[in-house]
């Protein structure tokens, strides 16, 4: 049965999904039945993690139709290698923690749609763990353009200026997903076959003409504007502001980082090895491309007085991170991009969480709602100044380690714009945080009580920023085990 | 002429492929831009399509019926390729599947802000701020 | 914005054409599309599976991974679109009021050309949905193609006759659930082929309840079970897109 676990890790949230729609619109019954659903889903990826790494990569055919060696795939093939039970687990434990977060919420903003905004909420989970472990290239469009579906219907639940956005998102999301798509046809009709281990093996052979180069363009291009790089990233913060706040606390951690984790198969997978060597160029101008991104995006937040679009904004900055140390010639910038991967996705729940907790204890989320945040709940108080010291890279949170590793490859690279620019979003991540915290901790009020689910959600928020702390002690180890052996293989 | 008879398809479907990508971006009508997408979509679904195609092959279905079997030898270039076909199955669902979903997005638009043209909703947006 | 995007449109356009330089020929029997995998697609589907339609077994047979995941979009779509649309009105739209005021079914026009043409087509053309399923096998058709037809003879009645009168005869809490049913049967088949000790999917493991079937027959009768599970969701989610879009939500009137 532990040979079925890959599998069983798809399909468990997509049944739940699925009996959700047809559940009685009971929240408390609705809590239980999600929370368990989540916990399962969550032993399910564990033992994954731990067959993985006991067994080495895992590859699964469903439907049973398994080639003879030598002769190329049939149907559709599953892998799970030691980064993407990881990845698997990580969508799992954020789930669960943003479902949890998110339930507070549920009566002001769902009410009696929740049977089918849960359905959305799993059949998301589904897609994205159906995302990090598929091996087949149009598979994979398949699950991006399902968790670009669910989210559509997530985000456009926040009424009013939701609309909008999610028509921008629309638009642009399925362009980029068109994109995606091209790509992998002008690698189809080159090829012939969908497979990426296959693919793999034929393009490591093969000689890089137009074809092959303007389908890593367009794959490249397409994920880009599902990670929300600049200037690609216009749909981002408004869809992520707007929309209720249990779907960003499920969208916002994972959406973007999916499909960077996409673009790192790409990259590594399929045209491993020969960025260095054969295309500096387009190494050179995603580089630059990235390092704008990062300053764009802070500068961004630095303007804004909405706290959920300030972090919005972030994740622009963030993406750019990742885009750019997966394209940095030397190898250790994978593997920071992929460890800032982890990171970031945790550091974006947490923030999510902290604005919950705002909103319960203060009742809203503007700047100038913030004074006695620190009096009236010194958790969310203390969860915002860990997620604060992760973002600007302060020892012992995992954004130290990532950042160290993302400096060391830019710098072996020589890639130093690309250094400065990191170090300056550093700086702007502080001024951020720290006028954020001045208005929250400087200016004083009277009335200092907090309604129990403010607490509870601080308690959340803390919890979270804490396990950022936990990934920082423990990054060295995690990127040994889980990180280091992919990109080097 | 050869060069016409080989290439042709693919001019096509860039043409097709421009033209809904320009409706998509430039567009100020939603309804318009959710056309030009849906062009955009189907420009790629034909080039799928013709990746498949075989000079002198039939379509991908054996001839068996009640009474007699399949055909004595099934060579790969009498039929065209099926596989392009299926994923195409699976790209026009989703296609229809987005339309759907931004056409009653747009149906919500139209009744909070009574029009469906981007700019005029961007300046009652910013009006109400 | 209009100069951007032409400039954007080319620069896509002239990179794609670009990029098809060193394309095979179109219709070349011998380029690598047509000759990797997709010969062994062609030479040992109807061995393996018995189902002549090429295109039909590697939906439903080698590639039903993806098919699975395609219902789910269908399902999807039609969820979101119920969310979108069931909401109560902003205050905005309340003051705009662009609701119509109840229509009385007597004070609809009523065409009884119309409703004749209607009442002979609805039988064949639902008749016809069933056959394009069970015919998925020999002639072009399956499970997708079937619940369209079905949905579209539903939506038929809809334009025909008064919405809420289709509706009283196919209330939404009866095609609510077969949207999750058909997706959740689809699962359920792969689920059961899991429990009897094969690959989820793989049919296979079907062999241990219909004993006595032969290896491809099994699998052959596995995809028309799997098109049975996608036509229902398709149809059922057709009719509910056309109710809530139609009626804007309020399921009141229609076209």
């Amino acid at each position: 049965m532990s040979d079925q676990l890959i599998i069983l890790v798809v399909i468990w949230p997509l049944l739940a999904g699925v009996f959700s729609a047809l559940m009685p619109a009971d929240h408390k019954k609705l809590a239980l039945w999600g929370l368990l659903n989540l916990a399962v889903t969550n032993l399910l990826s564990l033992g994954l993690v731990r067959k993985v790494l006991l067994e080495g990569t895992i590859h699964y055919q469903v439907s049973g139709w398994v080639p003879p060696a030598g002769s190329p795939h049939l149907g559709i093939e599953l892998k799970a290698s030691v980064l993407s039970a990881l990845l698997s687990w990580l969508i799992g434990a954020v789930a669960l923690l943003g479902f949890i977060g998110g339930r507070s919420t549920w009566k002001t903003q769902i009410g009696e749609r929740l049977p089918h905004f849960m359905a959305l909420l799993f059949l998301l989970v589904a897609a994205f763990q159906g995302l990090s472990l598929s091996n087949d290239a149009f598979n994979l469009y398949v699950m991006l353009e399902i968790s670009s579906l669910a989210t559509y219907g997530l985000i456009a639940f926040g009424g009013g200026r939701a609309y909008l956005a999610t028509f921008h998102y629309i638009v642009m999301g399925t362009i980029g997903a068109s994109f995606y798509l091209i790509g992998v046809g002008y690698l189809y009709i080159k090829t012939g076959t969908l497979n990426i281990g296959d693919l793999a093996q034929i393009l490591s052979q093969v000689e890089l003409t137009p074809a092959y180069l303007l389908a890593l363009g367009f794959l490249t291009t397409g994920l880009l504007l599902k990670m929300a790089v600049f200037p690609l990233h216009l749909w981002l913060p408004n869809a992520y502001t707007y929309a209720p706040a249990s779907a960003s606390l499920l969208v916002a951690p994972l959406s973007t980082k999916l499909a960077v984790f996409l673009l790192f198969r790409v990259v590594n997978d399929l045209f491993a090895g020969r960025i260095a060597g054969e295309l500096p160029q387009w190494s050179f101008f995603l580089v630059v491309v990235a390092s704008v991104g990062i300053l764009f995006g802070t500068s961004l937040a630095l303007a804004q007085r909405d706290l959920k679009k300030i972090f919005s904004c972030l994740i622009v900055a963030e993406a750019g991170y990742m885009l750019g140390g997966l394209w940095l010639t030397d190898q250790r910038g994978t593997v920071g991009a992929l460890f800032h991967l982890v990171n970031d996705a945790v550091a974006t729940l947490a923030l999510f969480l902290v604005v919950v907790a705002v909103v319960k204890s203060v009742g809203g989320r503007n700047l100038n709602e913030l004074p006695g945040l620190f009096q009236k709940s010194p958790l969310t108080a203390a969860a915002l100044i860990l997620v604060a010291f992760n973002l600007i890279g302060v020892p012992p949170t995992s954004g130290f380690f990532s950042k160290a590793t993302l400096l060391t490859g830019a710098v072996a690279s020589g890639r130093y714009e690309f250094v400065a620019a990191l170090l300056l979003a550093s700086l702007g991540n502080l001024v951020i945080f720290f006028r954020v915290i001045e208005i929250a901790y400087f200016d004083k009020v009277e009335d200092t009580k907090v309604s129990k689910d403010g607490q509870l959600a601080g308690a959340l928020a803390l919890m979270t920023a804490l396990l950022l702390v936990a990934l920082g002690l423990f990054s060295q180890s995690i990127m040994d085990i889980f990180i280091r052996p992919e990109v080097f293989s | 002429m050869n060069f016409i008879e080989s290439s042709f398809i693919y001019w096509f479907f860039v043409i097709l492929l421009m033209i809904g990508l320009y409706g998509a971006i430039a567009k100020v009508n939603l309804v318009k831009k959710l056309i030009g997408l849906t062009i955009f979509q189907t420009a790629i679904i034909l080039f799928y399509v013709s990746i498949g195609q075989k000079k002198g092959a039939g379509i991908p279905i054996l001839d068996v019926g009640h009474g007699h079997g399949p055909p004595p030898e099934i060579t790969a270039a009498q039929y065209i390729n099926p596989l392009p076909h299926v994923l195409m199955l699976t790209a026009i669902v989703v296609g229809v599947a987005t339309v759907g979903v931004a056409l009653a997005v747009i149906q919500r638009l139209y009744a909070e802000y009574g029009t469906v043209e981007e700019d005029e909703i961007l300046e009652m947006i910013v009006t109400r701020e | 914005m209009k100069r951007f995007a032409l400039l954007f449109t080319f620069l896509v356009g002239g990179l794609l054409l670009w990029g098809s330089t060193d394309f095979p020929d179109w219709n070349d029997p011998e380029s690598p599309a047509s000759t990797y995998v997709s010969n062994l697609y062609i030479t040992q589907a109807y061995e393996k599976t018995h189902v002549p339609n090429l295109v039909s077994a590697i939906l439903a047979d080698y590639r039903n991974y993806d098919t699975m995941f395609e219902t789910t979009v269908v399902f999807t779509a039609g969820t979101a679109i119920f969310l979108i649309l069931r909401l109560p009105l902003g205050p905005l739209a309340r003051r705009r009021n662009t609701e119509h005021p109840e229509a009385e079914p007597q004070t609809l026009p009523r065409d009884p050309i119309l409703e004749m043409a209607c009442r002979v087509l609805f039988p064949p053309t639902h008749l016809f949905g069933l056959y394009v399923l069970t015919h998925g096998h020999y002639s072009p058709g399956g499970g997708f193609q079937a619940g369209v037809i079905l949905g579209a003879s539903f939506i038929l009645l809809a334009i025909a006759f008064d919405l809420r009168a289709t509706l009283s005869r196919l209330p939404e809490g009866l095609f609510k659930p077969l949207t999750a049913l058909g997706v959740a049967f689809y699962v359920g088949i792969g689920v059961v082929c899991l429990l009897l000790g094969k690959n989820f999917l793989d049919y296979e493991g079907l062999r241990a309840i219909f004993s006595g079937i032969s290896p491809q027959m099994i699998r052959s009768h596995g995809i028309l079970l799997v098109e049975c599970g996608v036509t229902v969701t398709v149809s059922a989610v057709i009719f509910a897109i056309y109710t809530n879009l139609v009626s804007r939500g309020n399921h009141r009137e229609g076209l």
